[in-house]
């Protein structure tokens, strides 16, 4: 996990950073360009997908507008089968809870699922802290685990790496040679991390949906490191945002329909898990204890605002892969557990005190393919447009508010801008023929790489 | 017919030539096109920057002058169209202006749009005649009729289906249109995107033109001047001999 | 334990948040329809070998030998969930993790199969547990022909009751988190091989 860095730096600085990394920007270019193609492709095979899609957008509205109701009936009903459901206000709530399940159980070795909200409370930390051995077992998490970083893609962590980055990790970890063919990579992974999953006192993952009908959770992943920590060692441990639960199987089947399609563009993912409640009586394998933590983490002041459609997401990373920003700049450079389009808007609503996090909002040129591709039809660009518009009267850049205060001014009588209009056509060729421009402002941001109309 | 024709203040500050050739190509189709005089903008650029109360006061002097009638509003540029017709209404919700703004989005329509006679608001099944003969008057050299690719603006593209529009409507006029990789990728304008993020911003238009420059065709067009002036720029810096021209110019049955 | 909030206190923030209440509110749920319909035996082994796994279909009397034949000549013992009829070296979970870990193929029996995506249903109950269809490089999965529905949602609603454990399996453990480059056998097994009986 990166440290925070002590001055905060802005996004345009740390796009310009990631914008000299042709390497990174050649592996996203690739990973983003294929993950589309195979979306398209997958989608392209269901006859109603837009039926579908319309259908996941009013389950999602509907489940967060019962929210009470479903999450009291999956906990009722998980608890009955001798599940443990904790509720977490926020990440250190949250912490605390996993941290206590692993003292009491003496857990020495994790072996950890991808989780979003793992990652959101910056779990690994503390647990490490407390004395623990976490492995990341999921592959691109694993890679991003080695390389001391936070994943860069909801999906695909390590989109941004190519092989040779990979086999330099790989080698150091393992201190003798990997070679960089991907099958060579994958292969150490499965024998590395194999002991990892026998010796571990508690496996930890994510929760993709919790189905209220049934008390089950329902974990999807391609790998089988999933299987392997749910299955394996006596505790499980799952971490879940508050949102994400769905009514019963029918609505799950809609989920799961788009879900996959629109990540990986698989019909299903290899491994789709519903799990409910730990190992029962005359069962001969499984965890003996069942714990899911749910975190509000900021979401429940997102209920019911014009903003809750961004909690309707259920992390495919499709708005990722379509988003021309991300394709430029990778998921680092947004400084923050989610990227993207959906991470510039969840991130300030999340945090809404954070300032750093407001920035995301303009980090987009709202060409609105995030939301033509999102599954579950979250009107990302507009979201952003409102944030925005909400941020605006807190911008710290009095200028830019005195710059626009004097535009409408000058934009709304017919004489002043009819004066623009000559001005123009009499400063713009002059402008042009000067050698030197005071590089300021809009006309110095514009001049970065561009000539003057 | 008569049609209230809105050209832009992009195109009256920097290229008003644009304005001139997109009524030409409206006349020559059979209306007869009345500028919205008194018009200026239609508050996009702050409207995407967050500041509503600038936007609106800006665009309010556009819409009073833009009148009642029941005519179409015939704009000459994909994003201004959009905001016009999609975002207006939300804009002066609450006002005194909202009917106003509502009847103003129902007629406001995206100059291919109107010509290909696809958009509500316009008239179907007026097209301009596949070519025409007048007096010159653009100001720019003359367009030899070569081959020519087309930017889809992602306002036009993705809010009002204008893709296909700026694709027939130069059919109609005899150009067939070359198709780049990448089509649907935004160039990177984005309003005040591009001066408020100008790296990220330059390195879209990079790859766009890339992406165009490898058809092999040298003229690109689109009914958005923004996303032009915006890979214009850009492409003047690198040195690369690419012609920028609005849809407008291009249909203009004066040149 | 620790500082955990409690369930009324949690809930009570999203009553007052949530905008509509708890009034029964009925979404739309169509079911998924495909360009391409696969059904039956035939339909699921197609959709199973686009996958990258290999299928079979054999009489029910044949089900050893098929088995015996697929493990033949792998390096290591062939692993069997408990009850299930096959000739098998090592028994889960008698044998205990580490040398079902050691085993070159698992031997399951699968509930159901979804034929529209090539996915077979493996409950943890029922002596059948979980570590033989995950641990060994090598899966052998025993569908009976009559169990197989169209799809994953055709089972899950038509399911009563639920074990702890309910995985669906749509082929082969893989990957694509290096270069979006699929590889196929990363922590499950990669050589998955689906035996039809009946």
């Amino acid at each position: 996990m990166s440290a925070p860095t002590a001055t905060p730096v802005s996004f345009g600085r740390r796009a310009g950073r990631a914008l000299g990394d042709d390497r990174m920007r050649a592996a996203i270019a690739r990973g983003t360009g294929l993950m589309v193609q195979r979306r398209h492709e997958a989608i392209a095979e269901l006859r109603n997908a837009d039926e579908l899609r319309d259908a996941a957008s009013v389950i999602r509205a509907a489940a967060l507008q019962r929210l009470p109701e479903l999450l009291e009936r999956w906990s009722d009903n998980l608890g009955a089968l001798g599940g443990h459901v904790h509720w977490a206000s926020d990440a250190d709530e949250a912490n605390a809870i996993v941290a206590g399940i692993v003292a009491r159980r003496g857990a020495k070795v994790i072996a950890k699922g991808k989780s979003m909200v793992s990652e959101e409370i910056h779990l690994n930390d503390v647990l490490e802290r407390a004395g623990a051995d976490v492995v990341e077992t999921d592959l691109g998490e694993f890679i991003q685990q080695l390389a001391g970083e936070p994943p860069s893609h909801i999906v695909a962590p390590a989109m941004h790496k190519d092989r040779f980055e990979v086999a330099d990790l790989l080698s150091a970890d393992r201190g003798a040679p990997v070679s960089p063919e991907i099958t060579a990579e994958a292969a150490y992974a499965r024998r590395r991390l194999r002991q990892a999953f026998l010796d571990a006192g508690v496996g930890i993952t994510g929760v993709n949906f919790a189905v209220a009908a049934t008390g089950s959770i329902c974990l999807v992943e391609n790998e089988g490191n999933g299987r392997m920590c749910s299955s394996l060692p006596p505790t499980h441990i799952a971490l879940m945002g508050l949102e994400r639960i769905v009514a019963d199987f029918d609505e799950l089947d809609v989920m799961l329909n788009l879900l996959a399609r629109s990540a990986t563009g698989q019909a299903l993912t290899t491994y789709t898990n519903i799990i409910t409640g730990p190992r029962r009586p005359g069962e001969v394998d499984g965890p003996e204890e069942l714990h899911v933590v749910v975190l509000d983490g900021g979401r429940s002041a997102v209920v019911g605002t014009r903003f809750s459609p961004a909690l309707h997401c259920i992390r495919c990373g499709a708005c990722l892969n379509v988003c021309p920003v991300y394709r430029q700049v990778g998921g680092h450079t947004y400084d923050s557990v989610y990227s993207g389009p959906i991470g510039a808007v969840l991130t300030p609503l999340l945090k809404p005190t954070d300032p750093a996090a407001r920035e995301l909002a303009e980090a987009s040129s709202l060409c609105g393919a995030c939301t033509e591709i999102c599954p579950v039809r979250i009107p990302l660009h507009d979201l952003l447009l409102q944030l925005r518009h909400r941020d605006a009267r807190a911008d710290a850049s009095r200028l830019r508010r005195a710059g626009f205060w004097l535009w409408s001014q000058a934009w709304s009588r017919r004489w002043s801008f009819g004066a623009m209009v000559l001005g123009a056509r009499v400063v713009l060729p002059l402008l042009r023929r000067l050698r030197w421009l005071p590089d300021i402002g809009w006309l110095g941001a514009w001049r970065q790489g561009r000539e003057l109309p | 017919m008569v049609v209230r024709f809105f050209a832009s203040c992009l195109v009256e500050l920097l290229q008003p030539n644009v304005g001139a050739a997109a009524q030409r190509v409206l006349r020559a189709g059979g209306h007869d096109p009345q500028p919205v005089r008194g018009a200026t903008c239609c508050g996009q650029p702050a409207y995407n920057a967050g500041y509503a109360g600038e936007a609106r006061r800006v665009a309010r002097r556009t819409l009073r002058a833009l009148g009642d009638a029941d005519t179409a509003c015939v704009v000459a540029s994909g994003s201004c169209a959009t905001m016009m017709s999609h975002h207006w209404p939300e804009l002066f919700e609450g006002t005194a202006d909202a009917d106003a703004a509502r009847r103003a989005a129902a007629r406001t329509v995206e100059l291919t749009a109107f010509l290909t006679g696809t958009a509500a608001a316009g008239s179907a099944g007026d097209r301009p005649p596949a070519s025409g003969t007048g007096d010159g008057g653009s100001a720019q050299e003359p367009d030899g009729g070569g081959p020519v690719v087309v930017h889809d603006s992602c306002h036009a593209l993705r809010e009002l289906g204008a893709g296909a529009t700026v694709r027939r409507a130069l059919a109609d006029a005899g150009r067939t249109p070359t198709e780049a990789q990448g089509t649907e990728r935004c160039c990177g304008f984005g309003g005040s995107f591009s001066v408020k993020m100008p790296a990220v911003s330059v390195a879209m238009a990079d790859e766009k033109l890339d992406n165009l420059a490898a058809t092999g065709c040298m003229q690109i067009t689109s009914c958005d001047l923004s996303c032009l002036l915006h890979l214009q720029g850009r492409a003047r810096r690198r040195g690369l001999a690419l012609r920028f021209d609005h849809v407008a110019s291009l249909l203009d049955p004066g040149t | 334990m620790s500082a955990c909030t409690p369930r009324d206190e949690f809930l009570g923030r999203l009553r007052t948040g949530a905008a509509g209440g708890t009034g029964p509110i009925a979404p739309p749920t169509p079911r998924a329809r495909f360009v391409r319909a696969r059904t039956g035996p035939d339909g699921f082994m197609a959709a199973w070998r686009a996958l990258g796994g290999t299928a079979e279909r054999v009489p029910t009397d044949e089900l050893r030998g098929a088995v015996a034949a697929f493990a033949a000549g792998r390096d290591g013992p062939l692993l069997a969930a408990a009850g299930l009829d096959v000739d098998a070296d090592l028994r889960w979970p008698d044998c205990g993790s580490q040398a079902a870990a050691g085993a070159a193929v698992g031997v399951v029996r699968a509930v159901a199969a979804a034929a529209q995506t090539g996915t077979a249903l493996l409950r943890a109950d029922d002596n059948r547990g979980r570590a033989a269809s995950l641990l060994p490089p090598a899966c052998v999965l025993v569908i009976d022909a009559g169990t197989i529905v169209d799809t994953l949602g055709d089972y899950l609603r038509g399911t009563g009751d639920l074990p702890s454990q309910l995985v669906a399996v749509t082929g082969p453990s893989r990957s694509a988190d290096i270069e979006s480059t699929l590889v196929i056998g990363v922590h499950g097994p990669g050589d998955v091989h689906a035996i039809l009986t009946g």
